[in-house]
C-alpha cells in the first residue's frame, strides 16, 4: 500500500515543481539544466551567423536561452527565457525551482534509485555550444546522473526548430538514474499576470477541436492543462491508469500536436515534428501555481506503469525499462500582427501540412450529409442472443433515395450492424453480411448505391468482450501483462461494458481480410472505420511500442485503396482520410480552457469533409445547428426503419431517436437551411474567425466568402447585414 | 446513483394541489427569459432518464452548465436567491455575503474592518443555514446555537432565537440549528444536529411548537438479536439507537415541508403533510440537498455531484452531472446546497469549487417539464401531444407512454392503452386497462362462450348416451383403457390415489412394491418443467417483462432443495429408527408434488387473465397449494417411517437441522475452493501470461 501512495505522487509529477517539497517525496526529480554560475542577469547572447531573410537568432551559451529578432526593426519576436531575476524592487514571483525551470532550456526528469533527495539544480553540468549551419548545437553533459545529450536550436525560415536527436542521448547509469522525461523551453514568450487590456491574448491547446485559455481574465481553474498527444498509452500504463468515471464523457483526445500563445499581436505556434507520440502538452495560466502564462511540450522517454500483483487488482508502479527510442523536434513559428491569433496558427499549420504533402486535394462536390443506418443489434436472452432487426437493406436504399429526391445534393452513408448478429459482437470479423436485415444481394445493391457513397462501418480496434471470433493473441497486452480493457462509451448504461483492444498486428490482419471480401463480394468503394484514435503500445510476443503501433496503423491505412471515412482521425492519418466523422465540436471543457475554437476544422476543412456527431442523439438545439455552420461541419444522423424503442434492451439503446419517418423531413429542412451557406465555402480554406461580440462570430474563407454566426438570443447587425438570433447568414464580400 | 421507487405509484390527492398551480406554472414556462447560453459546447456529463426494466437510459441534455459564479467564501454551506441577489452563508469566515449573479460582492454581514482586514464581529459563530421570507433574513448558526432574524437589506439583527426552554423540547436535546426554512405564516422549521426527534418547529413568535417528521430507528436483524439476548447492562453499553436526524429541509409553495436525511438510503427524502406526518418517501443513497420548484418537482443534488430531478410523485425525470476529478466544467466537487429559480435555472453551491454553478435548462427539458406538469395535474389529453413530441426525440423515456396510455383510456382505446402501459411499466394502470379489455372481451363474447359451454355439454351427454346403446366409441375408450393399463401410466395416475389416501398408498408402496423409481423421476421432471416453464408464461402483472432468465439457476434452485430434503430426511430417519428406505422416501416426496404440478399451470394461466383486483385469489391458490404440499409431505414422512406425531416433530426438526448443516458445510467448501482456485489462477497468470 505504501508503494502505491508513493506512486500516486509520482503520477502527478508533471506538477512536481509545483511545490519544491513535492519533489522530496516523489521519485522523479525535475531538474533544470543550468550551470551553477548562471545568473539570469548575464545576458550574454551570441549572434548566430545563420540568419534567415528576415530574422536573426541569438543564444545565451550558459542558459541556452534563445531569442529571435526581426532584422529590420530589431524587435524581439520570440524569447525563451524572459523571466527577470528578483531584485530589490522586483519580485518575479517564482521560487528557486520554478525560476530554474523557467530559465532553463530543457528540464530533465529522472529517478533517483531509492533515495529521494531534492535536487534543485545539478551540481555539475557542462554545456558546450557550437555553431552549426543554421544555428547552434549544445552538447549537454550532466555529470550528476551521467547523462549526455545534444540540443539543437536552428532558425529555419520563419521558425525556430529545437531538437534532441535520440542518437545523441547517452545514459551511463540507466539502472540508477534512468531518464524519464525532458521538458523543452517551457517559458517561450511567457507573459506575467492577467493580461488585462490586451487583445487576442490567449494560449491555444489542441484539446478536441481546439481550445483557448483566455489570459485576459483571471481563471477560475485550479489545475493546469496537461494531456498526451494522441491520448494516453494504456498499453504501457495498464488498466489502472484508465481515467474513467461513469458520470463523465471521456476527455477529447489531442489529435494533432500543436500549441501556441499569442498576446496583442505577437506570439508563436509550436508544432511537434518528431516524437509527438511521446509528447504531452502542458499549459498554465496566471494564477495556477505561478503568475505566468505559458505552454510547452514534454517528452516521455520512460513511463511509469502499473504492475498488477494479484487478482484483487492491487498494483505496484514500476518504471518502463527500455527507453522510448525517439527523436524530438519542436518547431516554433513566429506570429506577428494579424496572424497572431488562432486563425493565424491554423493557417500556418495548414501551410506546413500542405508543404509536407499531407493535405493535397480540396473537396469538390456538393455539401454532403451523412445518413448512417443502424441495421440490427442484439441482447442477451435465456437461450443466447435475441437479434433485433431495425432496418432492412432495401429500406435503407429507399430512404437514401427519398433524401436525394427531397433536395439533399450529396449523401454519404455508413451502414452499422449489417452482420447477421447485428452490431454487438460483430467486430472484428465484419464481412459476414446479411441475416434478418437483408440478403447479400440486397446489401450488394445498397453498397453499390449510385446516388451517393455507402460504406460498411467497421471497428478494428475495439471488440466486444467475450466474442469468440478473435483470439487472446490478438489483444493488446500491457507492459504489466494484463489485457487492456476500454470502457464502451457508446453503451447507454451507467457502468460501461468493457471492450477489449486489438493490437496493431491483429487490426491489420482483420482489416485486410475484410477488405478483400468486401471488395470482391460487395464491390464497396469506401469504408468507414472507427477506433483509429486509439494508439497503444502492445507487449505480446510481437512487440509494438507506441511509435511502432503508429507506423503499423499508418501502414494499415495506406493499404486501403478505397475511400476512407474515419472517426476522430489523428493527424498522422490525415493524408488518407477523406471523411472525418464525429468531428469534435468543442474541447473537453476543462475549466482552464473552456472556450473551444474550430482549429481542427480550419486546418483540414478544405481537404477533408467533416461530419458532426449524430445530431438526432445529442445535438438537438437550434444553437447546435448554428455551431455546425460556424465550424463548417456537415450534418450527420443515425437512422433506423423501425422506432428506436425496439432497441431499448440492446447495447444500442443509446440510439434513442432514429426512426426515419420521424427524421426524414427534419433532415431535409435542416439541410435546406444549411446548404446555401455552406456551399459558398465548399473547398475553400477557413482562414479567419473573429469574435464580433460575445456569441457572434465572423468567419472568413479563402475565396472571400464570409459567414456570420450568432449564438445569442438577439439579432446582430454589421454593415447592413443582419444575422438573426440563433442563426447564421452569408456576410458578403464586404462583410 | 439515485434509485427512486415510489410507495404509491398512482397519481393521488396531490392532483388538486397541482391543478391550482397549473396556470401560473404554464405562464412562467411560456414567458421564460431566454437562457444566457452563448456557445453550444458539448456537455462533459451524460444525462439519464428512466428507461425500461428499472434501468437508466441516456437522453439529450436536460441542463447545460452555463456559468460558474465565483464566490469569495470559505466552505460556504448554504445560499438563498432573492431576486437579483444571492445570499451566501460564508460558514468558516463567520459571515453572510450578498453577491450578484456576476459574483460581485454587494454587501456582507457579520464582518468588521480591523487593521484593513475583515474579521468576524461576533454576530455569527458558524452560519450554516440561510433563508429569506419577505424582508427577513433567517440565519441558522450551528455552533452559535441560535437562529438570527435580520433585516435582509441592512443586516440589522431583529431577533435572536436561542435554545427553547419548553419541557417538550427535551432536557438533553442539543440545539444546533443547521438548516432553516420559513413558511408563509413565518413558522420556522429547523434541522438540528444531534436532534433525534425530527424537525424543530418554532412559530413566528419564536416559541417552540413541537417536532415534525421524526425518522424511524432502523431495525436490523442484529438489533433484534441484541434486544432478545443481551442483558440490560449489555444493551446499555451499545450505542444508543437514536434515529438519524434530518440534515436538510425544503419547503414548497403549498407550505409543505420536505426533509432530507443524508446517509440513510431508505426514505431519505420525505414529504410531510401539514400535520408533520410522512405522505411520500423517496429512497436515495447520496442525497445531500434539495429544492422544490413551483410544479412541486424535486431537485436533488447528491454528495457525489449528481443532480436528479424527480416529479411530484418521486419518479425520476432526469439525472445528470457527477463528481469532478479532472477539473472539467459542469461537474461538482463538494456540493452543499441547491436552489431552483422560477425560470428553472438550477444553482448549486459547491464548497470546493469555490462558487455557484449555474445550469440552464435545454428546450428539451422545458418541454418535458411542461408535459410532466400537465400529466401530474391529470390533463392527459392536453399533455398527450407534448409527450408524443418528446418521445419522437427520445423513445426510451418510458414515463411518457404512461400519459399516452391514460389519454387512450379516456378515449376508451383500452387495447392501445394496455400496450402503452406495458411500455411505461405502470403496473397499477396496466391492471386497470386489463380489466377494461377483459370486460370488453367478455361482453363481446359472453354469448358465444355460453353457447360453446352448453354445446359442449350437449355433445358430451349425447355421445355418452349414444355410446351406451351403440358402442360406437368403443375403439376410442378401448384405446384410453389400454393406455391406462400400461404400467408406467397407471403408476403415474396412481398419484391421484396417493393424494387422496397417502398413508394407504405408502403401505402399497412399501409392502406391495406398487410404486417404482421411474414414475417418481418423471413426476420430478414434470414438476421442474412446470415451475421453470411458468416463468415464461406468467402474466405481465405478476412478473413484469422477462428478458433474460437463467434457466440453469432456476432448475438448480428448484431441484436442489427437494433432493436435499430427501437425502437429509433419509439420513436422519435411518439413525432415528425410521423404517423407510431411501427409495421410499424419494418416491413418496415425488408423489407429494402432485398438488403443485396441478396448481402451477392453472395459476400461470390465471396470472394472464386476472388483474390486481383478483390477485388475492391467486395468492390464495398459491398459499393453499403450498400448505397442502407440506401437509402431504408430513403425512408421507410419517407413513414411510412409521412415525407417530412425536416422531414426526422430532424427525422434521432433525431434518431441518441437517439441512442447515449441509448448507453451511457446502458454503465453507465453496469458500475454500474459491481460494484455491484464485491461488492457482494467479499462479498460472504469473507463469504463463
Amino acid at each position: 500500500m505504501k508503494k502505491i501512495t508513493i506512486f500516486k505522487i509520482c503520477a502527478i509529477s508533471t506538477l512536481a515543481f509545483f511545490i519544491g517539497l513535492v519533489a522530496v517525496l516523489a521519485s522523479i526529480n525535475p531538474t533544470s539544466v543550468l550551470s551553477k554560475e548562471y545568473t539570469s542577469s548575464s545576458n550574454s547572447y551570441t549572434l548566430s551567423n545563420s540568419n534567415s531573410d528576415n530574422y536573426q537568432l541569438e543564444l545565451d551559451s550558459k542558459s541556452l536561452a534563445f531569442r529571435v529578432k526581426e532584422k529590420v526593426s530589431g524587435k524581439v519576436v520570440m524569447e525563451s527565457g524572459n523571466i527577470l531575476p528578483d531584485s530589490e524592487n522586483y519580485d518575479n514571483g517564482l521560487n528557486k525551482t520554478w525560476e530554474q525551470f523557467a530559465q532553463s532550456a530543457v528540464t530533465v526528469y529522472y529517478t533517483n534509485e531509492k533515495v529521494y533527495t531534492p535536487l534543485t539544480g545539478f551540481e555539475s553540468v557542462e554545456i558546450e555550444v557550437e555553431e552549426i549551419s543554421k544555428g547552434f548545437q549544445a552538447r549537454i553533459n550532466i555529470d550528476d546522473i551521467q547523462l549526455r545529450f545534444t540540443l539543437k536550436i536552428e532558425l529555419v525560415g520563419d521558425s525556430v526548430e529545437v531538437s534532441i536527436p535520440f542518437s545523441s542521448i547517452n545514459e551511463k547509469r540507466p539502472d540508477r538514474n534512468p531518464l524519464l522525461e525532458i521538458a523543452v523551453y517551457p517559458f517561450i514568450n511567457t507573459t506575467k499576470g492577467v493580461q488585462e487590456g490586451a487583445y487576442d491574448s490567449y494560449i491555444f491547446v489542441p484539446d478536441g477541436s481546439g481550445a483557448i485559455i483566455d489570459t485576459t481574465k483571471k481563471t477560475s481553474a485550479k489545475n493546469n492543462y496537461s494531456a498526451r498527444v494522441y491520448g494516453d498509452d494504456y498499453g504501457v500504463v495498464g488498466n489502472a491508469g484508465i481515467k474513467v468515471n461513469g458520470d463523465y464523457r471521456p476527455a477529447k483526445i489531442q489529435l494533432y500536436p500543436v500549441f501556441g500563445m499569442v498576446s496583442s499581436g505577437s506570439g508563436y505556434m509550436g508544432d511537434i515534428v518528431a516524437g509527438e507520440e511521446y509528447a504531452s502538452i502542458l499549459a498554465y495560466a496566471s494564477g495556477i501555481v505561478t503568475d505566468y502564462n505559458f505552454v510547452y511540450s514534454k517528452f516521455t522517454y520512460r513511463e511509469k506503469y502499473y504492475q498488477p500483483i494479484d487478482n484483487a487488482g492491487n498494483t505496484v508502479s514500476t518504471n518502463q525499462k527500455d527507453m522510448n527510442k525517439t527523436d524530438v523536434k519542436v518547431r516554433y513559428s513566429f506570429l506577428t500582427g494579424k496572424d497572431a491569433t488562432y486563425s493565424g496558427m491554423a493557417n500556418k499549420y495548414r501551410e506546413k501540412l500542405q508543404q509536407a504533402n499531407v493535405l493535397k486535394t480540396a473537396v469538390k462536390n456538393d455539401v454532403p450529409i451523412k445518413a448512417d443506418f443502424l441495421m440490427a443489434d442484439s441482447y442477451e436472452n435465456t437461450f443466447g442472443r435475441t437479434v433485433v432487426p431495425v432496418t432492412s437493406a432495401t429500406f435503407a436504399l429507399d430512404a437514401l433515395d427519398n433524401l436525394k429526391s427531397g433536395g439533399v445534393k450529396a449523401l454519404s452513408s455508413g451502414i452499422i450492424g449489417y452482420s447477421s448478429g447485428g452490431k454487438t459482437g460483430a467486430a472484428p470479423n465484419h464481412s459476414k453480411i446479411g441475416g434478418k436485415t437483408g440478403t447479400s444481394e440486397e446489401y450488394k445493391k445498397l453498397f453499390g448505391y449510385s446516388g451517393g457513397s455507402v460504406y460498411p462501418v467497421a471497428n478494428y480496434t475495439l471488440v466486444d468482450n467475450g466474442v469468440s471470433s478473435y483470439s487472446k493473441r490478438d489483444l493488446v497486452l500491457s507492459m504489466g501483462k494484463e489485457f487492456v480493457e476500454f470502457p464502451d462509451y457508446d453503451n447507454s448504461h451507467i457502468y460501461f461494458d468493457a471492450m477489449q483492444v486489438l493490437n496493431p498486428a491483429a487490426s491489420k490482419k482483420y482489416l485486410s481480410k475484410d477488405l478483400e471480401e468486401f471488395k470482391s463480394k460487395y464491390g464497396i468503394n469506401g469504408i468507414q472505420i472507427k477506433g483509429l484514435d486509439i494508439l497503444l503500445s502492445s507487449f505480446n510476443d510481437e512487440k509494438f511500442i507506441r511509435s511502432e503501433s503508429k507506423k503499423s496503423i499508418d501502414d494499415m491505412i495506406n493499404g486501403i485503396d478505397i475511400k476512407l471515412s474515419a472517426e476522430n482521425a489523428p493527424s498522422y492519418l490525415w493524408d488518407k482520410v477523406k471523411e472525418f466523422t464525429a468531428s469534435p465540436l468543442s474541447g473537453s471543457n476543462y475549466i482552464i480552457a473552456l472556450e473551444s475554437v474550430p482549429f481542427l476544422q480550419m486546418v483540414t476543412g478544405k481537404y477533408i469533409d467533416h461530419f458532426s456527431p449524430y445530431i438526432n442523439l445529442d445535438y438537438n438545439n437550434e444553437s447546435d445547428i448554428v455551431k455546425m455552420v460556424d465550424y463548417n461541419v456537415n450534418l450527420s444522423y443515425i437512422l433506423t426503419e423501425k422506432n428506436s424503442y425496439e432497441l431499448v434492451m440492446t447495447p444500442s439503446s443509446r440510439v434513442f431517436s432514429s426512426e426515419f419517418s420521424l427524421w426524414g423531413e427534419r433532415i431535409k429542412a435542416t439541410y435546406a437551411r444549411v446548404e446555401p451557406v455552406l456551399s459558398k465555402v465548399r473547398g475553400s480554406a477557413f482562414i479567419k474567425r473573429e469574435k464580433l461580440a460575445e456569441g457572434v462570430f465572423k468567419n472568413t474563407y479563402e475565396n472571400g466568402a464570409v459567414i456570420l454566426v450568432n449564438y445569442t438570443n438577439t439579432d446582430y447587425s454589421l454593415n447592413g447585414n443582419t444575422v438573426k438570433a440563433l442563426n447564421f447568414a452569408l456576410g458578403g464580400n464586404n462583410g | 446513483m439515485l434509485k427512486t421507487r415510489l410507495k404509491n405509484k398512482k397519481l393521488s390527492g396531490l392532483k388538486t394541489v397541482v391543478l391550482l398551480l397549473l396556470l401560473s406554472v404554464l405562464l412562467s414556462v411560456l414567458f421564460m427569459p431566454s437562457a444566457p447560453k452563448v456557445d453550444a459546447a458539448e456537455n462533459v456529463y451524460n444525462t439519464y432518464g428512466m428507461g425500461p426494466d428499472g434501468r437508466l437510459t441516456r437522453t439529450q441534455a436536460a441542463y447545460d452548465p452555463s456559468k460558474l459564479i465565483t464566490v469569495n467564501a470559505n466552505k460556504p454551506e448554504d445560499f438563498f436567491v432573492d431576486g437579483e441577489r444571492i445570499y451566501i452563508s460564508d460558514t468558516l469566515n463567520k459571515a453572510v455575503k450578498v453577491i450578484d449573479f456576476d459574483g460581485r460582492e454587494l454587501n456582507n454581514f457579520g464582518l468588521k474592518l480591523e487593521e484593513n482586514v475583515l474579521v468576524s464581529d461576533g454576530t455569527f459563530v458558524q452560519p450554516t443555514g440561510i433563508y429569506i421570507r419577505e424582508n427577513t433574513l433567517y440565519v441558522a448558526d450551528k455552533l452559535g446555537e441560535k437562529v438570527l432574524l435580520m433585516d435582509k437589506n441592512t443586516g440589522a439583527v431583529l431577533k435572536t432565537i436561542t435554545r427553547p426552554t419548553h419541557p417538550l423540547f427535551g432536557a438533553q436535546t442539543p440545539f444546533k440549528p443547521s438548516k432553516v426554512v420559513v413558511d408563509t405564516a413565518k413558522n420556522i422549521y429547523l434541522t438540528g444536529e444531534g436532534c433525534p426527534n425530527g424537525v424543530i418547529h418554532i412559530n413566528n413568535e419564536g416559541e417552540f411548537q413541537g417536532y415534525l417528521g421524526v425518522n424511524k430507528t432502523p431495525v436490523t436483524f442484529m438489533n433484534l438479536l441484541q434486544s432478545i439476548f443481551f442483558s440490560k447492562d449489555q444493551q446499555s453499553q451499545l450505542l444508543s439507537k437514536t434515529p438519524p436526524s434530518p440534515t436538510n429541509l425544503a419547503l414548497d409553495n403549498q407550505n409543505l415541508l420536505y426533509t432530507l436525511t443524508a446517509g440513510s438510503s431508505e426514505n431519505s427524502i420525505k414529504k410531510l403533510n401539514t400535520a408533520g406526518t410522512e405522505i411520500r418517501g423517496i429512497n436515495s443513497n447520496y442525497a445531500w440537498a434539495m429544492d422544490i420548484d413551483s410544479s412541486l418537482n424535486i431537485y436533488v443534488v447528491e454528495s457525489n455531484g449528481m443532480i436528479s430531478i424527480l416529479d411530484a410523485n418521486g419518479w425520476l425525470l432526469f439525472a445528470f452531472g457527477g463528481k469532478d476529478i479532472f477539473d472539467r466544467f459542469g461537474m461538482l466537487k463538494s456540493p452543499s446546497s441547491i436552489r431552483v429559480l422560477e425560470n428553472k435555472n438550477i444553482l448549486v453551491l459547491d464548497k470546493d469549487l469555490g462558487g455557484i454553478m449555474v445550469y440552464t435548462p435545454t428546450p428539451f427539458f422545458l418541454k418535458a417539464h411542461k408535459a410532466t406538469t400537465l400529466s401530474q395535474a391529470g390533463y392527459f389529453m392536453e399533455a398527450e401531444d407534448l409527450w408524443k413530441d418528446i418521445l419522437k426525440d427520445n423513445s426510451n423515456l418510458i414515463v411518457g407512454y404512461s400519459t399516452l396510455a391514460r389519454a387512450n383510456m379516456k378515449r376508451q382505446n383500452y387495447t392501445e392503452a394496455l400496450a402503452q402501459f406495458k411500455k411505461a411499466e405502470d403496473f397499477y394502470a396496466y391492471s386497470d386497462a386489463l380489466w377494461q379489455v377483459r370486460n370488453e372481451w367478455i361482453q363481446n363474447n359472453s354469448l358465444w362462450m355460453i353457447l360453446a359451454v352448453v354445446g359442449l355439454v350437449v355433445v358430451v351427454v349425447a355421445l355418452k348416451l349414444v355410446n351406451k346403446y351403440t358402442m360406437v366409441l368403443k375403439p376410442v375408450t378401448g384405446f384410453f383403457g389400454r393406455i391406462k393399463k400400461q404400467k408406467l401410466v397407471s403408476q403415474l395416475l396412481y398419484s391421484g390415489y396417493f393424494f387422496r389416501h397417502p398413508l394407504l398408498a405408502i403401505e402399497q408402496m412399501k409392502y406391495k412394491n406398487k410404486l417404482t423409481m421411474l414414475p417418481a423421476i418423471i413426476l420430478f421432471a414434470i414438476y421442474l418443467l412446470v415451475t421453470v416453464g411458468s416463468i415464461f408464461f406468467q402474466g405481465y402483472l405478476w412478473v413484469g417483462n422477462v428478458y433474460n432468465v437463467n434457466i440453469f439457476m432456476n432448475v438448480v434452485m428448484e431441484i436442489l432443495p427437494l433432493l436435499l430434503i430427501v437425502v437429509c430426511n433419509y439420513f436422519v430417519s435411518s439413525v432415528t429408527d425410521g423404517e423407510g428406505k431411501f427409495k421410499h422416501v424419494f418416491i413418496a416426496m415425488a408423489y407429494c408434488l402432485l398438488p403443485m404440478i396441478v396448481t402451477i399451470p392453472i395459476f400461470t394461466i390465471l396470472t394472464n387473465i386476472f388483474t390486481y383486483n383478483e390477485m388475492i385469489i391467486l395468492d390464495a391458490i398459491f398459499v393453499i397449494s403450498k400448505i397442502i404440499w407440506v401437509l402431504l409431505m408430513l403425512v408421507s414422512v410419517a407413513g414411510v417411517h412409521g412415525y407417530g406425531f412425536k416422531g414426526i416433530v422430532k424427525n422434521v426438526l432433525l431434518t431441518l437441522f441437517c439441512l442447515a448443516m449441509v448448507v453451511l458445510f457446502a458454503f465453507i467448501i465453496y469458500i475454500l475452493f474459491m481460494q484455491q482456485f484464485n491461488f492457482f489462477a494467479a499462479l498460472f497468470g504469473e507463469a504463463f501470461v
